[in-house]
């Protein structure tokens, strides 16, 4: 098995995003890991993520967790919601604004049903570089 | 005093069907496992256990994860999760435990009652550790890097110590531990301790000519090569060697383990399931385990005979029946006096065994074909599993150029972790 961890974080700090796709069923696995866990496939190749979402849930996160590294992002929201290649994603940081009216709209708007989307964007922690969705409003 | 625990036959018939492991090594440099973090190096086995089995983790009901010091260098809890996500497992029982080196033998009883209550049909028994690596939390941990890089002198204040109330305080525990099974072989054979030298060097030359025929073992360069770069002729005057200096009371360099990482993974199901698999099914037909606070007196000794007693009233086998022996030896002193505990070699005269070079795998008492311990290598949580792949390849007959002569119906596995759990498994080929 080649590194997934390493490659995966690597790929952050060249610009791109990666995830495995089932060579079996298709499905996309991201973050990556070396297993299907929709229909058990074994075999994953890589693929590069587009970064296009479609938000289904904002939620506000309390100031008691805007604890470092993640301070940075402060104030911030973490969505639910899917990828375009069909993945859920959980719990990721999505940056709205600072405009605490403003985030309060979005979100309001996510909650009256209209599809809003969410797009990949790659944040420096300093120690790592992770993934941030940011609202396209 | 303390009481041994009892032990039952298995509600139903429980088969090993799938192994896998990877090469055991260095995350720095050995082919195979290079640059793979603990978790990928668990997912690389899960994935040949499965393959080996021919099923896949939509088959899998639960996983029995094992890890030991990732808890600390990892700097990671409930790493079962990501475990039992990596390898398609997503939403199924998944569970940790700890027992030091003994982790994955006690994870495989757990899998082996699972499936033997009949609430699963089959459970994947995995285990991911690491030994010479660190992160303190703040990177990913591809990044984790030496211990030395860390903490200036070594490892000793990362190591997590066993029993804070008393054991760690009292100034002794485990520092003689080492020794102390080769002290009362001493006693019992009245040998020198010079000779018991001899024999643990035996020990460590029997496992390496072992080891030269396993391509996953750490350590597998000939000694008569290492000898022979060292200016010596002959291998026993350079296992006397200041090459080969005393580093325990009683045990040189290479009478130890020289550790290791790994990833391994165990495919466990009923026997009639087992059925209609493709693999030789391996049925478990007993196990046993005792765990004793690692200051008390003797627990090597005592917890391993009665974790082999258990093992044999669970069975009901007879140590006559055991046709190859795996052993844990992260010491050389532990080899002989195990195998005459179970019953495998004459109490009092294994030592001649191993001597006479009777226990590699083209001897009629093979013991250890992967190499042990000392030279296929030891990684922590993993080291139970290593042991259980080399006896079901034995057992099928897939150990490659180390193959024994004649194909093991009966195996006794033990193990051993801490010296304050240890246990014991025999294994017989399903009729």
């Amino acid at each position: 098995m080649e590194p997934v961890t390493k490659k995966y974080y690597e790929a952050l700090d060249e610009g791109k995003i990666l995830g495995m796709k089932c060579a079996a069923c298709g499905a996309v696995e991201w973050p990556p890991v070396p297993t299907c866990n929709t229909c058990g496939g074994l075999d994953m190749e890589w693929t590069e993520i587009q970064g296009e979402a479609t938000v289904g849930k904002i939620e506000p996160v309390p100031p008691v967790y805007m604890k470092p590294p993640f301070d940075v992002f402060a104030p911030y929201f973490v969505f639910e919601g899917t990828l375009a290649e069909g993945t859920p994603v959980q719990s990721w940081v999505i940056r709205l604004t600072p405009d605490a009216a403003a985030a309060a709209a979005a979100a309001e708007r996510v909650e009256a049903g209209e599809i809003v989307k969410a797009k990949a964007a790659i944040a420096d922690l300093g120690e790592t570089r992770t993934v941030a969705f940011t609202l396209e409003v | 005093m303390a009481m041994s625990a009892k032990t039952r036959k298995l509600a139903r018939q429980v088969c090993i069907v799938g192994v896998g492991t990877t090469p055991i090594g260095s995350y720095l440099e050995t082919p195979g496992i290079k640059d793979l973090t603990p978790l990928e190096m668990f997912a690389a086995a899960a994935h040949d256990a499965m393959r080996d089995a021919g099923v896949t983790p939509k088959d899998v009901d639960a996983l029995f994860a094992g890890t030991s010091m990732n808890v600390v260098l990892g700097h990671e809890v409930s790493p079962q999760v990501s475990m039992a996500d990596w390898v398609g497992l997503r939403g199924k029982p998944a569970v940790v435990s700890e027992a030091l080196c003994s982790t994955s033998f006690y994870t495989m009883q757990q899998g082996i009652m699972a499936v033997a209550s009949g609430a699963y049909e089959m459970v994947m028994v995995g285990g991911q550790d690491l030994l010479d690596r660190y992160t303190d939390g703040k990177a990913p941990n591809h990044k984790m890097r030496p211990i030395s890089e860390f903490v200036a002198g070594g490892g000793d204040i990362l190591t997590p110590g066993i029993d804070p109330q008393y054991a760690r305080w009292n100034g002794g525990a485990g520092k003689t531990l080492y020794d102390e099974m080769g002290a009362d072989y001493r006693r019992l054979t009245g040998l020198s301790w010079d000779q018991i030298d001899d024999i643990q060097t035996a020990v460590a030359i029997n496992d390496r000519h072992n080891a030269e025929k396993n391509p996953k073992a750490y350590n597998r360069t000939p000694f008569e090569e290492i000898a022979a770069q060292a200016g010596f002729d002959s291998v026993k005057a350079y296992m006397k060697s200041k090459f080969n200096p005393i580093l325990t009371n009683h045990h040189r360099l290479l009478q130890l383990s020289g550790g290791g990482e790994q990833g391994g993974a165990i495919i466990l199901c009923s026997a009639e399931r087992a059925k209609d698999l493709k693999q030789i099914p391996i049925e478990v037909l007993g196990f046993g385990i005792a765990t004793r606070r690692i200051d008390q007196p003797r627990i090597p000794t005592i917890n391993t005979q009665e974790s082999i007693d258990q093992a044999y009233e669970m069975a009901g086998v007879t140590p006559d029946e055991i046709d190859y022996l795996q052993l844990t030896d992260m010491l050389a002193g532990e080899h002989v006096p195990v195998a005459e505990m179970v019953g495998y070699l004459p109490k009092g005269e294994g030592y001649k065994y191993v001597l006479d070079g009777r226990t590699t795998y083209e001897g009629d008492k093979p013991i250890n074909t992967n190499g042990g311990d000392l030279s296929a290598g030891h990684d922590p949580a993993v080291s139970g599993l290593e042991e259980f792949n080399e006896a079901v390849l034995q057992m099928r007959g897939q150990a490659g150029e180390r193959q024994m002569k004649k194909v093991p119906r009966t195996a006794f596995v033990r193990g051993e972790g801490g010296a304050h759990t240890c246990s014991a498994t025999i294994l017989r080929t399903l009729d």
